[in-house]
Formats: C-alpha cells, sequence, structure tokens
C-alpha cells in the first residue's frame, strides 16, 4: 500500500515570516522523493502538515485523497521521523519506543526493529537520555523503517548518524523499500550521499516550489563539461557557470541549462566530456540567495 | 466513537499508563509508609491526638495526580500524534487517564481509612477529622470512594488543562490565567463542600448541598471539563522541536 499526496495552494504564515508560500505539488505514491532547501525554507513545515501534527489554515493538503488533520484511517498510515525524534518522553528505554511503536503502527515488523538495533548496535535496554546524538537517530530511523508506513517521512532524521551508520541506512532504506513498496520523503542536507536513492526531487526555497522533477531530468538540466582548459573555456563562453575546478591543463565547468544536440555535437568534436551535473551543484545554484 | 477510535484511544490510554505507573507507584509506597505506616504508628505509639493522621495524605493524592495531570498534553500528546494518533483520540485515552488515576487514589485512600480505622479502634479510639468529608467514619468507604474520586479527578483535570494551555500558548498568558484555568476545580470542590473548601463554606456559614444533590451537580461541571479539555486539546498543533 502506498499513499499519494496533493497539494494545492498551500500558505502558511507564521509571525513575520510566510514559512509556505502558495505551494502546490503532487506527488504519486510508492516513490522515494527527496526534499530538499535550505535552512528555513519551509520543509519541516511542510511535513509537518502532512502528517498532521499541524493543522491546514490556507490551502489544502490531500493524502490518498482526503484530508489527514484528525483522520484516524491516515493518520496510522503516515509516519514522520524529525530531526530530534518526537516519539521519545523522558525516562524512555529504547524498549519503551519499541513497545511504543508496536502498539501504535498497525504494518510494525519487530523482527525488521531488532535487525536494525542490531545494524546501529543501539542497546535495548539503555534509557534514551543516556543515548548519543547518533544513536537517537538510528533510534528515530529504525521506527520509521519498521513502522512500515504507508507513508514514511525522514525529515534530517540521520543526520547525527556516522558515515559508516548512515551509508548502512541508505543500503537497508533501499533493500527494504523493494520488499515493501511505500511513499518516503526524505528531507537532507547530505544531498550527494542520498541522491542515488532519490527517485524524484523536490526543490523548495522560501516556502516556494522551485523544481519537481525525476532526479535524472533535473540533473540533464545542467552539465560537467571536462577536457582541455582552453577548450572547455570556449565551450562554455555566455553559459551560467555553477562552479569550475582545474588540475594541470584539464578544466571542469559545471554549468545550468539544457545543452542542445549540435552543442553536444561540438564538444565531442572538441574532445569534451559532458555529464550530468551533481545535484548539490544545481541545488546551489537554484537556492542560491544573500541571506544568510 | 468508531470501533478504529476505540482502538486507538485504548492504545493511547495503555500507553499513558504505562507512563504513569511507576511514577504512581512510588508515590502510592511513599505516602502509605509516611502517613499510614510511620504516622499512624508514632501517634498511637506516643498516645497523641485521635485526630486521623491519614487525613493529611488527601493533599498529597491531590497534588500528585495535578501534577500527572499538567504532563499528559505537555509529555504524551506530541508522542501521541507522531504515532499516528489523532488528538480526539489522544483525548479520550486522557479522560480515561483522569477517571482512572482518580479512581485509583479513591480506593488507595478508602483502603487507608479503612486501615487507620481498625488500628485506631484496636487501641480504643476513633479517628477524627479535622475537615468536612462526605463520610464521618473511616469504614464509610461507600462515602469515601466518590468523595474523593470526584475531587482527585478535578485536580487531575484542572492539571490537564493547565498543561494543555501551557503547552498551546506558552507561559505568559495561561499564567494570567491561571485562576480561570483553576475554576472548574474550586467549583467540584466547592459544590462537594469538602476539605478546605467545605472548611471554607462552613466559616462563611453557607449551607452544603445535600450529598445526593452534590455528587451529581459535581459530576455534571467534571463532564463538563472534560469534554472542554477535550474539544480544546484537538485543536493543539505540535510545537516545533527545540535544536
Amino acid at each position: 500500500m502506498t499513499l499519494g499526496i496533493e497539494i494545492e495552494n498551500l500558505t502558511v504564515r507564521y509571525p513575520g515570516v510566510t514559512a509556505i508560500d502558495d505551494l502546490t505539488l503532487k506527488l504519486e505514491g510508492g516513490k522515494i522523493y527527496g526534499l530538499l532547501g535550505r535552512n528555513g525554507s519551509g520543509k519541516t513545515t511542510l511535513l509537518s502538515l502532512i502528517a498532521a501534527f499541524r493543522r491546514v489554515t490556507e490551502g489544502a493538503i490531500l493524502v490518498d485523497g482526503e484530508a489527514p488533520f484528525e483522520n484516524e484511517r491516515l493518520t496510522q498510515q503516515i509516519c514522520l521521523v524529525r530531526e530530534s525524534g518526537d516519539i521519545v518522553v523522558d525516562g524512555d528505554s529504547v524498549k519503551g519506543i519499541l513497545r511504543r511503536s508496536r502498539r501504535f503502527r498497525p504494518h510494525w515488523d519487530d523482527e525488521f526493529a531488532h535487525r536494525l538495533l542490531d545494524l546501529f548496535q543501539l542497546p535495548l535496554n539503555r534509557g534514551v537520555a543516556k543515548l548519543s546524538r547518533g544513536q537517537k537517530s538510528a533510534l528515530g530511523i529504525t521506527v520509521g523503517l519498521a513502522s512500515r508506513a504507508p507513508l514514511t517521512m525522514l525529515d534530517e532524521a540521520y543526520l547525527g548518524m556516522d558515515a559508516p551508520s548512515r551509508y548502512a541506512f541508505y543500503d537497508v532504506l533501499l533493500e527494504d523499500y523493494i520488499e515493501n513498496p511505500r511513499t518516503i520523503i526524505l528531507s537532507t542536507h547530505l544531498i550527494e550521499e542520498v541522491a542515488r536513492l532519490f527517485e524524484e526531487v523536490v526543490i523548495i526555497d522560501r516556502g516556494r516550489l522551485v523544481a519537481h522533477d525525476d532526479t535524472e531530468s533535473l540533473r540533464m538540466r545542467g552539465a560537467a563539461v571536462v577536457g582541455p582548459a582552453a577548450a572547455v573555456d570556449d565551450f562554455t563562453t555566455g553559459m551560467t557557470v555553477l562552479g569550475e575546478q582545474r588540475l594541470g591543463g584539464t578544466k571542469s565547468v559545471t554549468v545550468y541549462g539544457e545543452i542542445d544536440p549540435d552543442a553536444r555535437a561540438v564538444a565531442a568534436d572538441w574532445g569534451l566530456e559532458l555529464s550530468p551535473v551533481a545535484l548539490q551543484d544545481l541545488f546551489v545554484h537554484l537556492t542560491k540567495g544573500d541571506r544568510a | 466513537m468508531s470501533a478504529l477510535t476505540y482502538r486507538r484511544s485504548r492504545a493511547s490510554f495503555l500507553d499513558l499508563s504505562a507512563g504513569f505507573s511507576q511514577a504512581v507507584g512510588w508515590f502510592i509506597v511513599t505516602v502509605a509508609v509516611i502517613f499510614l505506616v510511620i504516622g499512624v504508628i508514632i501517634d498511637l505509639a506516643t498516645g497523641g491526638t485521635s485526630e486521623s493522621i491519614w487525613e493529611n495524605s488527601a493533599y498529597a493524592t491531590r497534588y500528585f495526580p495535578l501534577s500527572m495531570g499538567i504532563m499528559i498534553t505537555a509529555a504524551y500528546l506530541p508522542v501521541a500524534v507522531a504515532s499516528g494518533v489523532t488528538r480526539r483520540s489522544f483525548g479520550w485515552a486522557g479522560a480515561g487517564v483522569v477517571i482512572a488515576l482518580s479512581g485509583l487514589m479513591a480506593l488507595f485512600e478508602a483502603g487507608g481509612y479503612l486501615i487507620e480505622y481498625g488500628l485506631y479502634r484496636a487501641v480504643g479510639e476513633t479517628p477524627e477529622f479535622t475537615t468536612p468529608h462526605l463520610f464521618d467514619q473511616g469504614y464509610q468507604f461507600w462515602l469515601i470512594v466518590p468523595e474523593v474520586w470526584i475531587v482527585v479527578a478535578a485536580n487531575v483535570a484542572a492539571g490537564w488543562l493547565i498543561g494543555s494551555a501551557y503547552y498551546k500558548w506558552g507561559w505568559f498568558g495561561p499564567t494570567l490565567a491561571l485562576p480561570l484555568l483553576l475554576l472548574p476545580l474550586l467549583a467540584v470542590e466547592a459544590i462537594m463542600a469538602v476539605g478546605w473548601a467545605g472548611a471554607a463554606l462552613d466559616a462563611m456559614n453557607v449551607e452544603h448541598l445535600p450529598t445526593a444533590a452534590a455528587v451529581p451537580a459535581a459530576l455534571a461541571v467534571l463532564t463538563l471539563t472534560l469534554a472542554g479539555i477535550h474539544s480544546f486539546v484537538r485543536t493543539i498543533d505540535l510545537r516545533p522541536q527545540k535544536a
């Protein structure tokens, strides 16, 4: 079972700031989405509204065709794990968290949860307060994945984990997603690390939709041009340059904008190599502004 | 209430109960030791007054559950919503906790009065009460249970209302509005005319309602309070997390 999401003209205002600004977006069920945005771009607010943590006041959010707020059928199918975890009460142990999840999550897989605890080396009987930040993140991930919620959203939930744990998480997420397809939304700043998981990417900035496309199409909006420095400079003249690197006589320039077949043929003649742009470079370009 | 809402409310009630059980267990042991074992034994051994020692435990069995009530929304609403429970189901669970916790306290209090009565009678004394009650003997558990149940339920409900208001609006507004937030509790205690409220009414020569009228009236206020809190909780957005 997977759940699709439709967002129409969604606006959220906080005192002095518009967190979400007339956002319209449609996400089909059964895919892994990357939700990218700078700090304060509205990612967490958006996910909180989808998960019914907050009430929608302007516009609409429909999950599986219905508004999720106070919708018992839907809320039990939606799991949002935020960075520092909402599922913990002071004094809870890891075992207690698992007991709670077993009680509330209709698709909970206890065997999978214990496998994840072993993978992340989380002690079952330890109090959550005594866990390191990375271990708390791993616990959130464990609950998020083992809940097998048809709509699973992880909001920077793996930020505190060390690199080996993060890579183990990426592998296990993909493996479990293939066995148990569902809609997964990953909000992250570790773009290059997670990019391989994304089937589609949504980029928001200042509460507005900047881009929504499948990952490959998005990466084809630009190119990394690599070859002899002089040829690269000539080829990229007049293009929007996102970044450049030079090593001896070889230069790599990342450009934004579609490169038509004729230009690609010229590049091949000149001995230049064209490859899709890195998602992170694209993200930086699309969301750059003069704020801190 | 749909079957699904019932199941989710029950799960949320069990989660809240599991969370509170350890603290409540320790509280009961502590109060029993302090008031019943140490207090009564010392009083009887030293030939002290025949005033009820256990009666003083009533303050503990009101204010501790009140503090538990404060935690219902503040600590458990985010957990429930993040676990896919609606506020409606959580509200039912919270109301269940108010009734169950106060019921437990009522049984505990009634048991304490009964034991104290037996101990005093064993040495030829009868415990005397210093504040007004619906009962006048420690063995009258059929009056002690409803009195304590209703009064403690009003305290837990007041705690839940206060905790919910602080969670929704922060500290400033609710602090100013504390007298208003305590109004349902004061109303229940005044209608029941027990404890300090009963003593205050006596001091003002205000006539008490007959028990047959006071109990249903207090229950009505309590029911309205719980219904109001249930509606209020359904409007609460989860707060953003601290970094």
